[in-house]
Formats: structure tokens, sequence, C-alpha cells
């Protein structure tokens, strides 16, 4: 058999690409990595751009231009092992590149090796039925829920994650954020359009003049590196990009006052002005404040304005004064027979008469005590209530 | 030294030559009816339990096999056991693997080569309490001879090595014959100075059957697991380059452009990938792909040629009281060189399009086959048709072209141990 050999000062790459995408979820995968090459130059770059993925590819730097041995692969599919683990809610999105360097003399080092990966974002996988699909194959979610994660996929929240391997062999996914300058490790926010500029950590997207769209990340030394979506930072099942409440748990999104804020990190769910610690019907704008009853709900969002016991929708009194009896239509006394009659009494006796009545009335149900119905009734027939 | 040979002088006429096709039928006494003692596994077993494969890496050989791999993993059933045979592992990674404890890689030292041919180096001999593996006496090609040694180790199974040379894609059987093409049979003659008849008897002894070979010398077909199956009950599968030809000479009229698709992929694909258009051996010489533009038109030529070769081989083994069903075929694969010498691989060139070279199972209630595909796709349905005609489920297992231009194809790639 002949010995394959290959050259960077020649065209001469070995690729080898597995373009058969898993047609099943649970099918064997064997790959062979795509780029085996001898480097010993300050810098070199590689773009798998024969694969159809324009701007995929990485570069790498080497400055003491040590000898090393470097192979990588693309992994168009699932490049997770089914051992694996990552950060739930993040979604590979393009693949997987992996770049594995060794040192041909041992003097050389790989502490100073960077690499800029770039990869592309086939627009077909912005289609939610691809997206979909991919979420169900990772077996991470079924059906419905994968349409609503697929729905809510943007390039956007791209993020790149590297593989740590552990003691025992094995290892998971961690966000690839170390930075440059310092050994501690910090969060590097996310700056999308920006060009990589050298600084660990950095990533972000372009989508250049002609619509291809394409993830970028500066990373170290030689792992394992995926680029997807991390989407879900509070794991509620909405997307960062859709989600109104992006560290904070909020399934249904709700957003009383369509400020853009979910309710569960918005001070103010009903925009009248009154924070939700303060106002008597958080939920409802209710600038005002009124709460007849003074129950401490507001009058606009309390099922029972007058607090009587009989709620608002069926109250024909529903202003009661508080701690009144009230019959089945939650009137009293009072309001069946107010003394500031806007129409009028004939005259006092009626006044008495109505009041006689109406406490006749709550004493046959067993709301008064026959000794509270002729107090009400004296008290009436000693008013001035009727009298012209 | 082999074992005594059984005369079996006036039992049978033997001519074997470059004109007459013949199928030489060995039936001495002591092996009439079922083989009682350690016999070569049939093709037309029961079922599949345990099979070895074996992958090349870019850095060690041209013909890249990792997918074709992934696919017959994927197409066996899921409670096949798998033994891989990588000689560089690291070049390698799997992408997926959803049976941890059915696949098992073997590995072999880095600096021996191995092809992706498990079939040929090593015999499966079987018997109800036992497996051993018979070797080749010789194998010459790459350091596929350590494969029977390696699986061995890892197995369990008792490995012996054979006093005759042999490679066991130009050796099929099912439950009660073996059918041996003629060039093994006269390379072995020429090796011992031995008569034809007396290799044949030794094989039968050997491999615990009934020995029929298959003529004429040289052979058509380099193995004759190319251009024929037995299939149990007395049924045989022969290669038809006449009705391949039609299909494709149709083909070639109604949709031409398919072909020349067909022909350009095999070109672009010959070293794994359209961007791979050359590669350094190890001479320093550039390498590049087989030119096949119009080889389609040559190969039907030449399957045209050929047919009524392979309708004599049907023929003949009509007269032995077989059942002949025929099977599609388009000739191809490297010239080979050498008159009665086993054939020497010159150089790969259009694909064998063989759906011959297959695996079976038969259980008492339904046959499975698995067939290799090409891509080809009106030779490729025709042919599946012929296996579902004979009342076969099937499994088409794909990416075969390039493996094809070799003049290999599924059979070859898998080792059945049990």
């Amino acid at each position: 058999m002949n010995k394959i050999r290959t050259q960077i000062s020649t065209l001469v790459f070995i690729l080898c690409l597995l373009l058969s995408p898993l047609s099943r979820a649970s099918a064997f995968d064997l790959i062979e990595l795509d780029l085996e090459i001898t480097l010993n130059q300050p810098q070199f770059s590689f773009s798998f751009d024969q694969l159809n993925q324009p701007k995929t590819g990485f570069t790498l730097f080497n400055p003491e231009e040590a000898s090393l041995q470097l192979a990588s692969a693309f992994l168009p599919s699932l490049g997770l092992l089914p051992e694996e683990d990552i950060q739930q809610g993040f979604v590979l999105y393009d693949g997987t590149l992996y770049l594995e360097v060794a040192a041909n003399d041992s003097q050389s080092g790989r502490a100073t090796l960077r690499t800029t990966y770039r990869m592309s974002v086939d627009g077909r996988q912005l289609e939610r039925a691809f997206l979909r699909n991919l979420f169900v194959r990772q077996g991470r979610y079924d059906d419905a829920r994968a349409r609503v994660r697929a729905r809510a996929a943007r390039l956007a929240d791209a993020r790149v994650m590297r593989f740590v391997e552990d003691e025992n062999g094995g290892g998971r996914w961690v966000r690839a954020v170390r930075a440059l300058s310092t050994d501690a490790r910090a969060n590097i926010r996310f700056m999308p359009r920006m060009e990589p500029d050298g600084v660990l950590g950095h990533y972000g997207y372009n989508v250049d003049v002609d619509g291809n769209a394409f993830v970028w990340a500066v990373v170290d030394k030689n792992s394992r590196y995926a680029v997807g979506l991390n989407v879900d930072d509070d794991n509620d099942g909405v997307f960062n990009r859709d989600d109104n409440c992006r560290n904070s748990s909020n399934p249904d999104q709700m957003d009383t006052d369509v400020d853009g804020l979910g309710n569960e990190c918005d001070s103010d769910d009903d925009g009248d002005g009154v924070e939700d610690e303060l106002d008597n019907c958080p939920l409802i704008e209710n600038a005002a404040q009124d709460d007849v009853d003074g129950d401490g709900a507001g009058d606009v969002c309390d099922l029972d304005d007058d607090n009587d016991g009989v709620l608002d929708n069926v109250d024909a009194c529903p202003v009661t004064f508080t701690g009144s009896v009230v019959d089945a239509q939650g009137c009293s006394v009072d309001d069946r027979c107010p003394c500031d009659n806007s129409s009028g009494w004939k005259n006092h006796g009626s006044y008495v008469r109505c009041v006689a009545k109406a406490s006749e009335a709550l004493l046959e149900v067993g709301l008064l005590t026959t000794a509270e119905k002729d107090a009400l009734v004296s008290q009436a027939a000693q008013s001035k209530c009727g009298h012209r | 030294m082999w074992p005594p040979i059984v005369s079996c002088r006036g039992r049978g006429a033997f001519l074997l030559s470059s004109l007459l096709i013949c199928i030489f039928f060995f039936g001495c006494a002591l092996h009439k009816g079922q083989p009682t003692t350690l016999a070569i596994r049939s093709d037309t077993s029961k079922s599949i339990s345990t099979v070895l494969l074996s992958t090349n890496s870019a850095r060690r050989a041209l013909l890249r096999n990792a997918e074709v791999t992934s696919g017959i993993v994927n197409a066996l059933p899921e409670n096949v056991k798998i033994y891989i045979m990588v000689n560089d592992k690291d070049a390698f990674v799997i992408g997926n693997n959803p049976w941890p404890d059915r696949i098992e890689f073997v590995e072999i030292e880095f600096e021996k080569s191995i092809t992706m041919w498990p079939q040929d180096p090593f015999l499966v001999l079987k018997d109800e309490n036992q497996t051993v593996l018979l070797a080749s006496m010789n194998f010459e090609r790459a350091s596929d001879e350590l494969m029977a040694q390696k699986i061995a180790e890892v197995t369990g199974y008792k490995l012996r090595k054979s006093d005759l040379l042999f490679e066991g894609g130009n050796i099929v059987s099912d439950d009660t014959s073996v059918f041996i093409g003629a060039n093994t049979i006269r390379q072995n003659a020429r090796h011992y100075q031995m008569s034809d008849v007396e290799i044949a008897l030794a094989f039968e002894e050997e491999l615990g059957k009934r020995v029929l070979v298959v003529g004429p010398l040289p052979q058509p077909v380099a193995h004759i697991d190319m251009m024929m199956t037995p299939i149990g009950e007395n049924r045989l599968v022969v290669a038809d380059a006449a009705a391949g030809a039609s299909i494709v000479e149709k083909l070639l009229e109604s949709e031409p452009q398919v072909v020349k698709d067909f022909e350009k992929h095999c070109e672009e694909y010959f070293y794994g990938h359209p961007a791979i258009t050359e590669v350094l051996g190890r001479d320093g010489t550039m390498l590049r792909p087989p030119d096949l533009n119009g080889a389609a038109q040559k190969m039907i030529s030449k399957s045209k040629e050929l047919a009524p070769l392979l309708d004599k081989i049907a023929e003949s083994l009509e007269t032995y009281g077989y059942e002949i069903h025929r099977m599609p075929f388009l000739h191809g694969g490297p010239t080979s060189e050498g008159g009665e010498n086993m054939p020497q691989v010159s150089s790969p060139s259009f694909p064998m399009l063989t759906y011959n070279n297959v695996l079976q199972e038969h259980s008492q209630s339904s046959q499975r086959v698995y067939v290799p595909t090409y891509g080809l796709s009106a030779l490729d349905r025709a042919a599946i048709n012929v296996w579902e005609d004979l009342g076969f489920e099937t499994e088409p297992i794909s990416g075969f072209e390039i493996s094809a231009m070799y003049g290999g194809a599924l059979r070859c790639a898998v080792k059945v141990l049990h």
C-alpha cells in the first residue's frame, strides 16, 4: 500500500468528509479525521470550502514555529459521543470542529497556540423543520418541545463550547471562555458582529453581503470545539432571543404590560407606575389604587370590591358599606333603602316601611336576629330620612 | 503436510482447460450427505451472530472505507457482534456508537498494513462444538495474514494453518457442497507439483464438504463470490452479464447523463472526496484517479463478451441438479494479470457491479439478504427485484462503488465468524 504524505507547500490535502448525515438517531458513525498535516509555520489557515461550507475552517497561530502534527475533522452531524453531556438547552447548530495538535519535537510546546474557528451556518438549518428534527435526533426533547425550540432558535445566540476532559477519561462541554491575559476564568460576553481580534474567548457571528452566515470564536490549544446555540439560560424552554426574562424561568412568557419584560422579571408588571410590591393590583393597571373595601386588593382586581361575600359579577350592590349584612344579591338594608334616595321618598313613612321590609327579609333567612331587626326599624323611625 | 488424499480415480471426468467449462464434482464416498465433521461454514446458515470487518485510514491506504464500515454495522441486526480490525485507530473518531458492547475494535500494529477484505486470508470451519479459523498457508496481500491470528486471540477460536493456499473470496458453500474457483486449484497444483484432482480432494478433506471446482482457467472473474451465490435447497444464483449490460445499455440510451454522472462520481470520490484529486505515493510519484469517462460503454462491451461464459457456467451447474437463477451483473474492477496464477491487481477501474457478493440469513420463517449497492439506480433496483422475487427480504447497503473499483463488495468486506 502506498503511504500518503501531505505537504503544506502543495495543495494536496487529504480530505475525507463523512457526508452522510445520520439517518437514524441510533446509528453507528465511524468518522475518519479529515485533515492531517505537518505544520512548522507561524500561521496556517484551512478552509472547508470544498464541503460547501464557506467560512468553515480554522486558522492556527504557531508563533514559535514549532513542528506540529495536526489532525482536524469537521463533523457535520452530531459531534457528541453518547456519554457526553452538555448544558441543557445547548444545541449543536452546525457540527463540531475537532482539532488535535501534537508536537513532533518534545521541546515544542502548545502553550502559545491560538486558533480561530469559523463555522458557517447552513441557512437550511434555520428552517424549523430541520432544527426540530435535529433536536429530536439528539434525544433531548419530544416532538412538541422540539417544535417550540426550533421556532425560537436564532443565529445571534451562537456560542462556542469546548470539551474538557476529566481524570477518568470522560469529560464535559463547557463554554470556551478563557481570557488571554489572565489565568482567571471570566465570563466573556457575547459580542456580535465583531471580527476575530485574537483575544481568547471572544466569539461572534457575521452575515456577509452574500447572505452567508457564520460564527467564529478565538479559542486556545487543541481540543474539540462545538459551535452552537446556547439559547436557554434559565432553562425554561424559551430561547434567550425570545425570552422576555432570560435569567428567570417563565415558560408562559407572561408580559402584562407588553413592555418586553416578562412579569417574572418586571418590577411593574402592569405598567401603571406603581411597583408590583406596592401595587394592590399588580397585573391590572390602576394608578389610582382604589380599594373600596380596604382589603388590600384594588377594586380593579378585587372580585368582591365591597367584601360583602357576594362576588362583584353577581353583586347588585357592589359598593356596600363595609361590615354590613347583605342578602343573597349583595345588598344591605341601607342599599335597599338609602337615606339619600335621589328620587326622594314619598314621605318618612315610606322610608321606614322600606327598612322594615328589607330587615324582615334578612330576618327570614337568618341573617339578622329579631332584636337586630327591631333595632334597625327603630333607628329608621327616629331618623330624618324621607322627611321633606 | 496435508492429510492423506482419497483416490477418486474413475469416479469423475476431469477436464480443466481454457476452452471447456467444467464443473468438477468430487463425490467421494467418505463425504456423502451432510458433513459430520468439522466443515466450512455455510453461506446459507441460519443467522449471523458475529462478524469481522476491517477499516483503513488514509494514512495507510488509498482506499478509505470508514463510511462503508458504518453502513455495514448499521445494516446488520443489533444482536450481531462486530469486530472491527484497524491498524490506525487514532485516525478515526467515533461520532456515535449506540452499541458500545456490540462493537469491539481489534488493533493491529500501525506498521502493518491491512486491506478492507477480511474475507480472504482465512476460512471458518465449524461443527457442533467448536469454531476453527483456517488460515491459508501463505497470504501475501499486505499484512492480512495477521487477521486470523488477531481475531483468534480476541475470540478464543482455535487457529490452524492450512497446508493449502486459498483466498476466501474464491470459495463459497452451502450446507452440502463447497464451490472453489479453478484458479485456486491450479495454484496449489503448481505449488505442490500435483494434479488438480489431488488438490481438489485435499480441499474436500480440509473443508469437510464435497467440492465443485468452477472453471474455466483463468477465471473470468477473479473470485467466484463475485459471480455466484448458493442460496440453499440446491439453488444457486449466477451472474448474468448480458442482463446487466442490457440494463446499462438502455440507461445509456435513455438517460446518458445518469451514467455520465455515475462515472464522474466514481472518479471524484476515488480518494474519498472530490477535493482530493491526487495523492503522493510512497515512491514519490503523484497518483491520480482512473479516467472513467466513457468507461461504462466499455464495460457493457466487456460484459457482453463475458456473458456466454457465465451462461455456460450456469448450464453446467444445472446439470448437477441445481436450480439456477440469474442476477444482473456488469463487469468491471481492476484489470487482472497472469493466466492461471492468482490474478494480480494492477489498477482499479470502473466498478464491478455485482449483486452476488452478499450476506444471507435463513430462518424457518424467512430469508434475508444483505445486498451491496453502488448508486447506479437502474441496476441496483433490478438486482434488488431479483432477490425479492426469490423470496428474500432485502437489506441494501450503499457505498460500495469505490471498493468495487478494486474488485470487492460486501461479502469481501465481511467475514462471518459465527
